[in-house]
């Protein structure tokens, strides 16, 4: 029940934030994949018009956008900020608004009240976000709309973004915690999590991404749990 | 010998290498009201964060209803209301949220009526947003939410603070309520004096990190005292007289504050330097602090307040 | 996580320190000015130039020409096509002018070679890169049309390495794989380690052909029919080089000259790998050829600076015949990256330049129909750079004093052995390890000596204290930063000993002395209970 209370008290904090996220990537997405009916040839214009055969071909016309390439990256932005901001409104604002201390004397352990605090995030990224996508996803994916099913690769490709606002949001917690100051160790929460971020977008093999992200979200939460037992409000 | 209800041992805090408070020997019983003063910066709300486990000491323990402090279980804390420095709430939430809010952790003794009395009594509405509250009244709430739950021990650190005297004596009700019902603990803080002078049958003194004071509020106003003599000649550069706390001297005139010493061995200091006369100055509870916190052989800043 | 980062900051200013002073020292003083060459050059100068600038072409029957070209008052690159202005004149070995005038008119027709696929046409592994990473939703798509319809769409699976085939309706059609075409994801045989490819539009159909070549292999993908043809594979090693002539079939009207091989087109794919061995597949008819040359010739890409200054092959391929050209230089190749002084003396020095032609029997064998010499002269009034010496030579061993030990260690375990997927990080430890050098000795004893005095004024925990020093140890500065870090806790001045001591214990770790009780007085109030 304590831990149910601090739960809907996070989320109801998060929830600006996260319907605004998440409509955002949905506004995108319904601009993007406006339903164009009856579906025509004249879509793939490169391939077709003044098509002559044994003529050169840029090889690189062979590389197409997917269909939720626009919300795919709008969602690389989306999902980090929103990462960021709930590590924010988490762990930062009760530092300025002074009120760890209350939350704190509640009748429960320190690590319910983290729990509820990670499991608030983890749902207020996973489930708007998390739903938007598949939505978007399913209707490009309809034959009716576009004749050619969305690659598996770009729907994990959001799903990726979506672990790795997960990523920000520990580091903006473990930064919020440090008691250090900002030019000295302080600010190693943001820069891991950043520098984590940049470099399992880059990766492309599925093992190393899933590999990588399991590693970065277990190093920043096993340092964001020390810390939090530990530190002094 | 009552239960002791909280106690420290050797409580000591360093913030990087400064000594915030130094070795604080504690023990509260069950059934007082104990007044906790100390100047700014003395260390109060230091000790009283790691008293409840907010901050790790350096050095000692404490222990609040036999709990050691840097492990309160949640059981434990359940019976301990908080009211903490400034009264900071949640801003977002109304009374009724942060009412349901609060009620989740005290599932068993959460008093609905009396906080909904008390919410009345305060003429507020439980659909206003603490956001929108003014300081004494998110003060009244804060109160209500820590006396719903029927808390054994009550700890306040400087509850009063800027808030008007109505809210003040409101404030000191709520806690006489609580008083009234038997086995209840209450350590407050506070730097108004005479809200201390009203309710707390102990104090306790803080001065620079250091415990000065612990004993019964009697015993502490009885103890503080200040005696001016006046002399015919040239008064005496220094007075030689234990427990001697403070001592100004003007032409002719010593003004001393003393600590516990008695009327005999005042009469017997007059009659050996040769006072032509002395009198005890009546002093409150405010001025008697600030006696005796005051730093030693301190001066005073304006000097038209010297005693002519 | 605070190592990590600290070890990644460090290399960065590591590498900003040397390359600064290489830029500092490349955009430093000019050289002095080069005494002044003289304007004209003699009759015989002119002559050498000449043929030295001159495109040495073969005629089918192995005769050479000489062939110059101007445009205006200077020298044609060879690299660039010829302009409608383009002016030519055609030698023989013998240095007699056979024909002159506009180069698109010249009668002769040479024989042509395999070149590497130009830009444009050529797909490699950092354009997969932007398919394969998941945090771009770009796809590799290869339309199948007959004119005017789009019939189907392959797209390229990263993660299964094949291509998967949707008609307009959005079913799923096949997956086409190493092995040809499969029904399932579950059967399709992978491609493998991706490399680049090649697409051209076939002469009869809407829908492009790929030249697909991994890490060993060569397939040709025909999304119209859904066939994959392996066309080579290496028997050993890895394609280090692939070169296509007349293959695809619209570079019948892009090969340099007018109508080259034209009348006698015949497909050629030339391969070589890395093990230096070269490989020829050709049709009409179809024929893998595997080239026999001289042990004394492999010294690319062993040496890859030789490649430089001979031994270059091209290959083509006509009717009846499979050539091979090779070009030369009787100079000795540096032994590893030449510095501005090799080059200058490089230049100063006049050299032979021999251009040889082969038929390429069926068996490999290489039989000479003809060659070539001419003179390469020396270059005057060359002289040295003012600059020499990089200053990264001098400023990396003080700048990698810094560096982590383990890269020692890691280097003296043979990490290059296991780098060949991961050069980049054989080639980091390469350059960044501290080589095992006094000064790093010196670096690190006193690192552990300010880490032990600080240390042990902190905590009296034995295990702590030698963790603390191995990794220091180990990581050098990086080491020191991260302990410095999590450690930089206060400390007072003991009231015992009058030393420092750290407060993360309530005993001096020095004398043990606990801290100083304040005594009550007689100015106190303290009443017990």
């Amino acid at each position: 029940m304590r831990f149910l209370a601090l739960l809907k008290k996070e989320l109801r904090e998060s929830l600006p934030w996260l319907l605004l996220a998440a409509l955002i990537v949905l506004g995108v997405g319904l601009v993007r994949l406006r339903p164009r009916a009856p579906f025509s040839v004249a879509d793939y214009w490169q391939y077709t018009s003044g098509m002559t055969p044994g003529e050169p071909v840029n090889v690189h016309y062979l590389v197409g956008a997917a269909q939720l390439e626009l919300p795919a990256v709008w969602l690389a932005f989306i999902a980090p900020a929103l990462g960021l901001v709930l590590g924010v409104r988490h762990f930062w604002v009760p530092l300025f608004t002074r009120t760890w201390s209350f939350l704190l004397h509640r009748s429960a352990k320190r690590s319910t009240v983290l729990a509820a605090k990670l499991a608030a995030a983890a749902i207020a990224l996973v489930v708007p976000l998390g739903l938007v996508w598949i939505s978007l996803h399913r209707y490009a994916c309809r034959p009716d709309v576009f004749p050619f099913p969305e690659p598996i690769k770009v729907f994990a490709s959001g799903w990726l973004c979506i672990a790795l606002g997960f990523v920000v949001y520990l580091g903006t917690a473990l930064s919020a915690l440090s008691t250090a100051r900002w030019y000295t160790t302080r600010i190693l929460g943001l820069a891991f999590a950043t520098l984590a971020v940049f470099f399992i977008i880059a990766q492309w093999k599925l093992t190393w991404i899933i590999t990588l992200t399991i590693l970065a979200i277990a190093i920043l939460l096993i340092q964001t749990v020390a810390a939090f037992e530990d530190r002094e409000f | 010998m009552s239960e002791i209800v909280l106690e420290t041992k050797g409580l000591t805090k360093y913030y990087g290498g400064k000594l915030a408070l130094d070795h604080l020997d504690l023990q509260i019983p069950r059934g007082s009201i104990c007044g906790f003063l100390g100047r700014n910066g003395a260390g109060k709300t230091t000790a009283i964060k790691m008293m409840l486990g907010l901050l790790h000491p350096t050095a000692g323990s404490a222990a609040l209803l036999g709990c050691d402090s840097a492990a309160l279980t949640p059981a434990v804390r359940q019976r301990i209301g908080y009211v903490t420095e400034g009264h900071r709430l949640f801003r977002w939430m109304s009374i009724a949220k942060l009412e349901r809010f609060q009620r989740a952790f005290f599932p068993e003794q959460w008093d609905d009526r009396f906080f909904g009395d008390m919410i009345e009594y305060f003429e507020l509405s439980t659909k206003q947003k603490i956001k929108h509250l003014s300081n004494g009244q998110r003060a009244q709430v804060s109160l209500a939410l820590a006396l719903a739950p029927n808390p054994e021990l009550l700890i306040m650190d400087d509850p009063t603070l800027g808030l008007d005297a109505a809210i003040r004596r409101q404030f000191l009700e709520g806690m006489i309520e609580l008083i009234t019902r038997q086995g209840r603990t209450v350590l407050f803080s506070s730097h108004i004096l005479a809200d201390v002078e009203r309710v707390a049958d102990r104090v306790v003194v803080v001065d620079r990190g250091r415990l000065r004071a612990d004993c019964p509020l009697e015993a502490f106003r009885a103890s503080v005292r200040k005696v001016i003599a006046k002399f015919s000649d040239t008064a005496p550069s220094e007075a030689q007289i234990e427990g001697l706390l403070h001592c100004r001297h003007s032409k002719k005139q010593l003004e001393m504050t003393l600590v516990d010493v008695g009327d005999a061995e005042v009469a017997e200091w007059a009659r050996q330097t040769g006072a032509e006369h002395y009198e005890f100055v009546e002093m409150n509870l405010e001025d008697q602090f600030i006696e005796f916190t005051a730093p030693p052989n301190h001066r005073r800043l304006f000097q038209w307040e010297e005693v002519e | 996580m605070t190592l990590l980062l600290i070890l990644l900051a460090l290399v960065i200013v590591q590498f900003c320190i040397s390359e600064l002073m290489w830029v500092l020292w490349w955009v430093g003083p000019p050289a002095p000015p080069a005494a002044s060459a003289p304007t004209q050059l003699t009759t015989e100068e002119a002559r050498i130039q000449r043929i030295q600038e001159a495109e040495k072409r073969f005629l089918p029957d192995g005769t050479l020409h000489l062939v110059t070209k101007t445009d205006g008052p200077r020298w044609k690159p060879h690299h660039t096509p010829d302009s409608p202005t383009t002016q030519a004149q055609v030698y023989d070995a013998n240095d007699r002018l056979l024909w002159e005038g506009p180069s698109r008119e010249n009668p002769h027709t040479y024989l042509s070679w395999a070149g590497e696929a130009r830009h444009r046409d050529n797909f490699n592994v950092y354009n997969m890169r932007s398919i394969r990473v998941i945090s771009q939703a770009r796809i590799l798509q290869v339309p199948v049309a007959t004119e005017g319809r789009l019939q189907e769409m392959w797209r390229y699976h990263p993660w299964a390495d094949c291509f998967v085939g949707h008609d307009v309706k959005g079913q799923t059609i096949g997956y086409l794989g190493a092995a040809g075409l499969a029904t399932s994801s579950k059967e399709v045989k992978p491609f493998g380690d991706f490399e680049n490819f090649l697409v051209w539009w076939p002469p009869d159909s809407y829908s492009p052909i790929l030249l697909w070549q991994t890490d060993r292999r060569l397939y040709q993908i025909d999304f119209a029919k859904q066939e994959v043809e392996l066309v080579f594979e290496s028997p050993q090693s890895s394609i280090a080089w692939m070169g296509t002539h007349q293959w695809d079939s619209y570079r019948l009207s892009l090969t340099r000259g007018s109508g080259d091989n034209a009348e006698h087109p015949r497909p050629l794919l030339y391969c070589q790998t890395e093990d230096s061995k070269h490989y020829l597949v050709v049709r009409n008819p179809a024929r893998t050829i595997a080239v026999s040359m001289p042990d004394e010739w492999a010294t690319w890409p062993g040496n890859h600076w030789a490649r430089w200054f001979g031994n270059q092959f091209v290959f083509g391929a006509m009717d009846q015949n499979v050539f091979m050209q090779r070009t030369w230089i009787e100079y000795p190749p540096p032994a590893q990256r030449p510095d501005p002084d090799w080059w200058a003396k490089y230049r100063a020095t006049a050299k032979t330049q021999w251009v040889e032609l082969y038929r390429v029997s069926d068996a490999g064998q290489l039989d000479l129909v003809n060659r070539h010499s001419w003179t390469v002269p020396a270059r005057k009034h060359e002289t040295t750079q003012a600059r020499s010496g990089d200053p990264r030579i001098w400023v990396r061993p003080n700048v990698n004093a810094m560096s982590p030990l383990l890269w020692d260690l890691a280097w003296s375990a043979g990490v290059r052995r296991y780098t060949s997927e991961y050069r980049d990080l054989g080639e980091f430890i390469k350059a960044t390890r501290p080589g095992y050098r006094f000064r790093h000795w010196l670096v690190t004893v006193v690192l552990l000596a300010l880490t032990f005095l600080h240390i042990q004024s902190r905590n009296a925990s034995k295990a702590t204290i030698v963790f603390w020093l191995v990794l220091v140890g180990l990581f050098n500065l990086a080491g020191f930063l991260t302990y410095w870090a999590m450690n930089h806790t206060p400390t007072i001045k003991c009231s015992a000993c009058g030393k420092r001591r750290g407060l993360t214990t309530t005993d001096c770790v020095r004398c043990g002395a606990a801290l100083p009780t304040p005594e009550h007085g007689r100015l106190d109030l303290i009443v017990g209970l």
